[in-house]
């Protein structure tokens, strides 16, 4: 039997995640971000100074672009409600770093 | 029921990881938005449901990257860096690099569910480090 948290609203993107909700590994604080804005992928990458092509190859990540670089895919009009964003915006503060 | 379109869950979504990842990924907006989807194909499948799958792509090359991105980036893992491969992640060591970057990379694939993988990369110089100092 899955539990299912009346306020997590299910997302069109992310139908597994409607009734599979296992945080014991996956971070909460990524997962809860992921779900409010529904998004499919995402691709986050800070990265400081600027990749030496000559001297070091190519990077076996790609992303190597000085600064911060952030890619998403997200699918077009999820209707979620507005209690979902007070809960998100709470879910931001409290993972801010002290 | 409130509809969000993609524009205004992008921003959401860039006020959120500033606010996760302490990064002023905030300042990437509207202005520095595109979305060349044939560049930055998804990397994992995209569900299939009626409405299609948009791209948003920002870059900030401003953004400083210091330990106050690392910490929020450990406390991801489930321990932290206490425990495993993360142990190595000293940021002494990591911000005195020549080179350094962190990564945070989700996908949705059909069958298996959401899988998140986080990155660290560095490029050192042990030559540097050591007392002879030696470099060619």
């Amino acid at each position: 039997m899955t539990k299912v948290c009346p306020f997590l609203i299910p997302v069109h993107s992310l139908l597994d995640w409607q009734v599979a909700q296992h945080y014991t590994l996956f971070p909460l604080a990524l997962g809860q971000i992921l779900r409010e804005y529904a998004v499919t992928e995402l691709h986050l990458s800070l990265n400081a100074g600027k990749w030496n092509y000559d001297a070091w190859g190519y990077p076996e990540e790609p992303g190597v672009s000085t600064g911060a670089e952030l890619w998403v895919w997200m699918g077009e009009s999820v209707p979620t409600s507005s209690v979902s964003l007070l809960i998100v915006s709470s879910v931001a503060h409290g993972s801010l770093q002290g | 029921m409130v509809v969000y379109r993609v524009d205004q869950r992008w921003q959401g979504l860039r006020n959120a990881l500033a606010g996760l990842f302490c990064a002023s990924l905030g300042h990437l907006d509207e202005q520095r938005t595109t979305a060349p989807a044939l560049t930055f194909q998804p990397e994992g499948s995209l569900p299939n449901f009626t409405y299609p799958h948009q791209l948003r792509h920002a870059t900030l090359p401003s953004e400083h990257v210091c330990t106050e991105n690392l910490t929020p980036f450990l406390k991801l893992l489930p321990c932290k860096s206490r425990s495993g491969i993360a142990s190595l992640l000293n940021p002494h060591r990591l911000f005195d690099a020549d080179w350094h970057g962190l990564g945070v990379h989700v996908r949705f694939q059909e069958a298996v569910g959401v899988e998140v993988r986080l990155t660290f990369q560095g490029v050192f110089d042990p030559v540097r480090y050591s007392n002879e100092k030696r470099r060619g």
